[in-house]
């Protein structure tokens, strides 16, 4: 697995940070083409049959080239070869409606989200919801309550956005004292991105006339939760859309169909799936969501709380965690970035455990509190190497390293986890998830932080 | 092609137990019965249907702040004289076709089943803890624990280490700031196999136990509208409000 591997021009690049970190422009100039990373080496088979004339049918002509092939479908499906691309869900013992499902980030290009893999964290079910039964009331201090059908959304003027979603409690393994053995997206899948299209909320609001003393919005679901949050007015009137379409279609009943808040950046229990009811107030309403959880307990014994904005973060997707490289040579290293406040503005990369870093190409498009897909070439010479991502927004706020967020925040928060992430490929090609902080030569228990979703 | 079948790792990173509770020997629990009672918490959606539409043949222009019976320019002083005081700096978002239809206070009190930390919201009704011991004991027990503790879901009471310790217990006692959010949840949300099926009382009731339980309150102190936000939490204080924060430093 280790013969070398002659790369041609590789020879005549120079490194632009230690452990064969190149160019980032390596891959548009001259249009290399590359070792593809996989989770297990799967060889293509030379002959897969003989036809009818026994003639030989290989890989230079396929069976699938001599038979008619499916005929049309009414709502396409991945390739069969494709189905271990899926979500990873985890429920509570007891309740099955009340858990998270990971997006296979590792297993996904570019940034869009497609909706059948956007993760989940639902509080007691996926409601059946009749669109035609289905209302939302606005009321509280405004001075027009009223009711709206979904009938009568779909005929008020829609925007689209490209914005992520990103659960409070994505990547809480990382509290944990020893590293999460999860492939990357079963690790920090509670995130996802896709093309919102819906209402403004400030379209509605200024139809109910929301009056001054307003300063929040309650939302409610209409699952079996009941789910509810307050929301600062000032951001609803922002930014917020009552969102009736993903990536195109309507809404997935595990997105929230017909109806849900999408407020960019801002952490998605905040985002009221299956939204029933906007209730404007002089003040937060304390629901449990916001006070028993989404709270970050600190090591002095106080807890954050209203921590709405997902703060800048990153990781490479491939390789990552549990894959394979075959052979020593030229690989991309890609991987995502977003950030609750804004654009991302550089993403750095490290080969060598963070004594250097390079900055990777940022494939446009670079959209405000979107996924920004990065890319950089590297030249694998074989050797353990530690890979690591470091995301700054335009705000200028960098992602910190793991032991700095734990010296900030203690181990208790559970919510909000955005440090940097660390692979760590060793001789033989496998990439392991490490921790390169003191964690790693004091912990020896391997203590779970804390509880589930309940 | 032969296929590996999906690696699961379960349980997954962050799900698990926490570590002081993989000591506690765990009771089996009994499974909760299904479906023993009617829905109390009706929902009419189709009451407003017959309602005329509103009339308003102009939707209001944009910067127009809209007064009272949705129309534009029957005031327009007023509107403007309003406009000098009511900060509404919002961007200008797309013009609506105005198809609200208006809710009646009748129809706004059947839907709305939100409880503020001051109180308001609660409805008529009470209930002790003596009351609503056999009430967790029938809908809650399963998945919280008997007493609130060793359950698969929150532990509710019980919390012996400190929030700023090494294993911090937050419950209902050591961490919740306000009491009415345990009415609004368990009124709203419990129990999870059918919600919203409790009686008012029946709440104030499970409120109460669990308050005793974390012995903030008295097992036959009975709490109702006027009682229940009059509870101090012993962690009333222990919230950083940081969005507040932010917007101070802007």
């Amino acid at each position: 697995m280790k013969n070398d591997v002659e790369i041609p021009y590789s020879s005549i690049l120079q490194p632009v940070a230690g452990n064969g970190l190149l160019d980032r422009r390596l891959f548009l100039k001259t249009g290399l083409t590359f070792s593809v990373v996989t989770l297990a080496a799967s060889a293509i088979p030379k002959v897969f049959a003989t036809n009818a004339n026994d003639q030989a049918v290989d890989s230079a002509s396929p069976p699938w080239m001599h038979e008619p092939g499916a005929p049309f479908s009414i709502y396409g499906t991945p390739s069969k070869y494709e189905d271990d691309v899926v979500r990873f869900p985890a429920a509570n013992r007891d309740v099955g409606g009340n858990g998270v499902s990971w997006t296979p980030l590792h297993k996904l290009e570019g940034i869009i989200t497609p909706g059948g893999l956007h993760f989940e964290r639902h509080h007691n079910g996926v409601p059946q919801i009749d669109p035609a039964q289905h209302k939302l009331l606005i009321h509280g201090l405004v001075r027009n309550p009223s009711f709206f059908s979904i009938e009568d959304l779909l005929r008020y003027p829609m925007q689209s956005r490209i914005c992520f979603v990103e659960c409070g409690g994505n990547s809480n393994a990382g509290w944990n004292k020893s590293p999460s053995k999860s492939e990357a997206g079963y690790f920090h899948g509670l995130v996802s991105c896709s093309e919102w299209t819906g209402v403004p909320l400030a379209t509605l609001l200024n139809e109910a006339g929301v009056t001054a003393k307003a300063k929040w919005l309650i939302a409610e679901g209409a699952d079996a939760f009941a789910m509810n949050i307050s929301i600062p007015m000032e951001k609803a009137m922002q930014d917020g859309m009552l969102a009736l379409y993903q990536n195109g279609e309507r809404l997935r009943p595990e997105n929230g169909y017909p109806l849900r808040l999408i407020l960019p950046g801002w952490e998605g229990v905040l985002n009221v799936k299956w939204l029933r009811r906007l209730k404007a107030t002089d003040k937060p309403i304390m629901a449990r969501n916001e006070t028993s959880r989404y709270t970050e307990l600190q090591p002095d014994g106080k807890a954050r709380m209203f921590t709405f904005v997902m703060e800048a973060k990153s990781l490479i997707t491939s390789p990552s965690a549990n894959m394979f490289l075959k052979q020593p040579g030229l690989y991309q290293i890609t991987g995502l970035a977003w950030s609750g406040r804004g654009k991302i503005k550089k993403v750095e990369i490290s080969a060598d455990g963070g004594k250097s870093w390079a900055e990777a190409e940022l494939q446009e498009p670079v959209l405000s509190q979107s996924f920004t897909r990065f890319r950089i070439p590297w030249q694998w010479n074989g050797k353990p190497a530690i890979l690591k991502s470091r995301a700054t927004d335009e705000t200028g706020y960098v992602q910190p390293e793991r032991d700095k967020l734990i010296a900030e925040r203690g181990r208790h928060g559970f919510f909000h986890y955005n440090a940097i992430v660390t692979w760590q490929v060793d001789e033989q090609g496998v990439v392991n998830h490490i921790y390169d902080d003191k964690d790693i030569t004091e912990s020896t228990d391997d203590i779970s932080i804390d509880a589930g979703w309940d | 092609m032969i296929r590996t079948p999906l690696k699961i790792n379960f349980p997954p990173p962050g799900w698990g137990t926490p570590a002081r509770m993989q000591a506690v020997e765990r009771r089996r629990m009994p499974k909760p019965r299904v479906g023993v009672k009617s829905l109390i918490r009706e929902i009419n959606f189709s009451s407003n249907e017959t309602l005329p539409p509103p009339s308003h043949p102009l939707p209001p222009r944009e910067g127009e702040v809209v007064v009272e019976g949705r129309g534009p320019g029957k005031n327009l002083l007023l509107v403007l004289l309003l406009f000098t005081f009511i900060n509404i700096s919002y961007a200008n978002p797309p013009q609506g076709p105005n198809l609200g239809q208006s809710a009646t206070p009748e129809e706004i009190a059947h839907w709305d089943i939100s409880v503020m930390p001051d109180g308001e919201g609660l409805p008529e009704g009470k209930g002790t803890a003596l009351a609503g011991k056999p009430i967790y004991e029938k809908h809650c027990v399963a998945c919280h624990g008997p007493e609130g503790v060793g359950g698969s879901a929150d532990a509710l009471a019980g919390a012996k280490m400190a929030l700023n310790s090494d294993y911090p217990e937050q419950t209902i006692g050591s961490y919740w700031p306000y009491a009415t959010t345990i009415f609004d949840m368990t009124r709203r949300s419990m129990p999870i196999i059918a919600p919203g099926t409790l009686t008012n009382n029946e709440v104030y009731a499970v409120t109460a136990y669990l308050l005793y339980l974390n012995n903030i309150i008295g097992e036959n102190d009975e709490m109702n509208a006027e009682t229940l936000p009059k509870v101090q939490m012993p962690n009333r204080d222990g919230f950083i409000n940081v969005y507040e924060q932010e917007n101070k430093k802007k």
